[in-house]
């Protein structure tokens, strides 16, 4: 242990605290920067990037959305187009001066959105693509259009709707579209049981299935890092 | 190292991670940076996701040469469905119709109708066309599995009649519960041959576990489809079946023979190793090799002739398969056909024995001279269900339980290197009433009573 010599400690802390005393502010705010305000009128926002520094990144990183409010260039603008689409909610907001200022009601400042919003709807404001053959978007209710009805992935994308994780089906899609990792379990059949019956009489006879089920599984346990390689996985059952 | 230094170190790193780390994450790290779909082909790898199928079909003996998207995103299936996507490539994007990313297919997709699709990059494809399967209606009732095709279209566990597909082309594992008859007795009556006294009797369970690996998307060369992996029971039959001697009772074919080996077994009947067109038998063989040779060549020999004589040109010219194949519907089934005995060997057809055992036995009295009864007996074994037909005839051809030697009563005439064949006691001459009790596979287990 160090030796402490308490008249010399005593000394420095009073020269210090006569210091701090001499050369700092008579009062400070408690968190700096809390007295300076953004400027939101005319249609300016909030830059969203303050706190969400980890999407402004990624956007900058997208193939997709990152000019998605028509400019070159990743400045939070974005960030709105998504998050403020919902034209059925009013979101706070100020179009001219700050008289002209809307409250928000349903949401202040951005609402969590489901993919589908955009691309499930022919009529989006943005002329997203419509993602057919779920049966999901609005062609569906044109006869013989996005029936769904060879989807491979219906059930994940309407399982997806009923998780809690994000809005809708939006898991299903951000785990194909996006970078965003995966791990997920694969059960599959691996041997079925075939019940085979000969029936017959002295003078006729077949054989008839009787019954064809599920008797092995076995699970993949898959790890998808990168959606544009092959993944790995090991075998857990 | 000293407590005092370690706390002011843990407060300079928290306040330094405090300053520079992002205030708040987003729920799931990358879903905001989208993979570009624009390219050419498919830019989300499909493997990402399902890497095990890719090992899968590195394994596999086809296909392995195929993306997922050349089964998965069949554009329009040999039998004229039209499937759309959603597509985003160089001529624009395509809200997708009736699967967004990927679609399961039937197999028949592919290899049904003319086996021309239109694959994923729009180009017209041809794949081999599953013979008789590819119909409509699957094709003749001649086809030994059309009832499984047509019962694994009624099943869920996959699509289509996929299910039968994957039991026989794939590593997909079965095991299959069969339930069939557990014997047959019947009378040979009088020097007419009549059919007398049938019955039917039991029932037999056999359970058959064919563990393979599993994989689906391992797809197995035609050439390497091995029947008695789900018929053992048949196997078991011809090269097992129920402990006897000399010769063990072996059902199904006649692959056993009563030969003539000088002094080796004392019972012997002496049956040739020809037989009496000419040339070694067909459906012998020799005990040594029976466990290897009772194999997929060995099932379609009967069960698809014109596959076995264009297989086998040699014993297409020895057995003149081109004619026996004409009597068979081999050339309308999938794989293999339903077959009784005398879809070769019944009256008219090129294997019909009616001319050529009337010579067998000693010319004279022991000659057989009843070629009349055994075509009639023959004739009566179509009567009865196809089922037991096969064990109608091998009631008397298997070679287990000749036994005429240890009785005393066919001695005389079945000596050993007598060489007097079936005459002696099937002659037209000999009235007897033989009554034969036979079970079905694999046990085969055959006693005849005079």
């Amino acid at each position: 242990m160090m030796d402490i010599n308490l008249p010399k400690m005593l000394l420095i802390a009073v020269m210090l605290s006569t210091l701090g005393v001499l050369v700092l502010p008579s009062t400070t705010s408690l968190f700096a920067g809390q007295h300076l305000w953004y400027d939101l009128s005319y249609g300016k926002s909030v830059p969203c990037v303050k706190c969400h520094a980890d999407v402004y990144d990624e956007l900058e990183h997208s193939a997709n959305h990152s000019m998605v409010d028509g400019k070159a260039g990743v400045d939070g603008g974005e960030c709105l187009i998504c998050h403020r689409a919902n034209t059925s909610i009013t979101y706070a907001s100020v179009s001219g001066g700050y008289s002209t200022a809307t409250p928000g009601r349903e949401a202040h400042a951005a609402t969590v959105v489901n993919c589908g919003y955009c691309h499930l709807n022919s009529s989006n404001p943005f002329n997203a693509p419509v993602a057919g053959g779920f049966g999901l978007s609005d062609f569906a209710l044109n006869p013989g259009n996005d029936t769904g009805i060879n989807a491979s992935h219906y059930s994940f994308v309407m399982e997806s709707r009923e998780s809690n994780l994000l809005y809708k089906e939006s898991e299903s899609c951000i785990a194909c579209h996006t970078t965003v990792n995966i791990t997920m379990n694969f059960t599959a059949v691996v041997e079925s049981r075939i019940v085979a019956n000969n029936t017959y009489t002295s003078s006729q006879s077949c054989w008839n299935v009787e019954n064809i089920e599920a008797k092995s599984t076995a699970t993949y346990h898959i790890y998808a890092e990168n959606k544009t390689a092959k993944g790995t996985y090991e075998v857990i059952q | 190292m000293r407590v005092i230094y370690i706390i002011p170190l843990l407060f300079a790193v928290s306040a330094l991670l405090l300053f520079t780390s992002t205030n708040v994450v987003t729920l799931f790290q990358g879903s905001h940076q989208l993979i570009g779909i624009s390219g050419d082909g498919n830019n989300i790898n499909c493997t990402s996701c399902h890497p095990q199928i890719a090992d899968q079909l590195k394994n596999s003996a086809i296909h392995s040469n195929f993306k997922c998207e050349e089964c998965h995103r069949i554009k329009r299936t040999a039998e004229g469905k039209v499937i759309s996507y959603a597509e985003h490539n160089e001529s624009g994007i395509f809200v997708g119709n009736q699967s967004h990313a990927a679609y399961t297919p039937r197999c028949l997709d592919c290899h049904g109708g003319n086996g021309e699709y239109v694959n994923y990059t729009g180009q017209i494809r041809t794949a081999p066309v599953a013979k008789a399967f590819n119909e409509s209606d699957y094709g003749s009732d001649y086809s030994a599995h059309k009832q499984f095709v047509l019962d694994a279209l009624n099943c869920n566990l996959s699509v289509g009649e996929n299910e039968a597909c994957l039991a026989c082309h794939t590593n997909y594992s079965v095991e299959i519960d069969y339930s069939y008859f557990w014997n047959i007795s019947y009378t040979k009556s009088g020097s007419s041959w009549t059919l007398t006294n049938f019955n039917y009797n039991g029932t037999r369970m056999y359970n058959v576990i064919f563990t393979k690996t599993g994989a689906k998307h391992e797809f197995t060369a035609l050439g390497d489809i091995n029947c008695i992996g789900c018929h053992k029971n048949i196997y078991d039959a011809l090269v097992n079946g129920t402990s006897d001697s000399p010769y063990n009772d072996l059902a199904h074919a006649p692959i056993e023979i009563d030969y003539y080996d000088s002094a080796a077994v004392s019972e012997d009947h002496d049956w040739p190793l020809d037989n009496y067109w000419g040339h070694t038998r067909y459906h012998y063989i020799p005990q040594s090799y029976r466990a290897e040779w009772v194999n997929t060549t060995y099932c379609i020999k009967c069960h698809n002739v014109t596959k076995y004589a264009n297989d086998n040109p040699t014993d297409s010219s020895t057995y003149s398969l081109s004619s026996v194949a004409a009597d068979t519907n081999s050339t309308k089934v999938h794989a293999v056909e339903k077959i009784r005995c005398t879809t070769c060997h019944g009256t008219g057809k090129t294997k019909d024995p009616y001319t050529v055992i009337s010579s067998s036995g000693i010319s004279g009295t022991y000659n057989w001279n009843n070629e009349d009864g055994h075509r009639n007996f023959m004739n009566q074994t179509e009567n009865k269900a196809r089922t037991f037909s096969g064990d109608l005839c091998m009631g008397c051809h298997e070679a287990a339980g000749h036994k005429g030697w240890e009785s005393g009563n066919c001695g005389g005439c079945h000596d050993y290197q007598g060489y007097y064949s079936c005459g002696g006691c099937h002659s037209g001459g000999y009235n007897y009433n033989i009554d034969i009790n036979i079970e079905s596979e694999p046990s085969g287990n055959v006693s005849r009573s005079y």
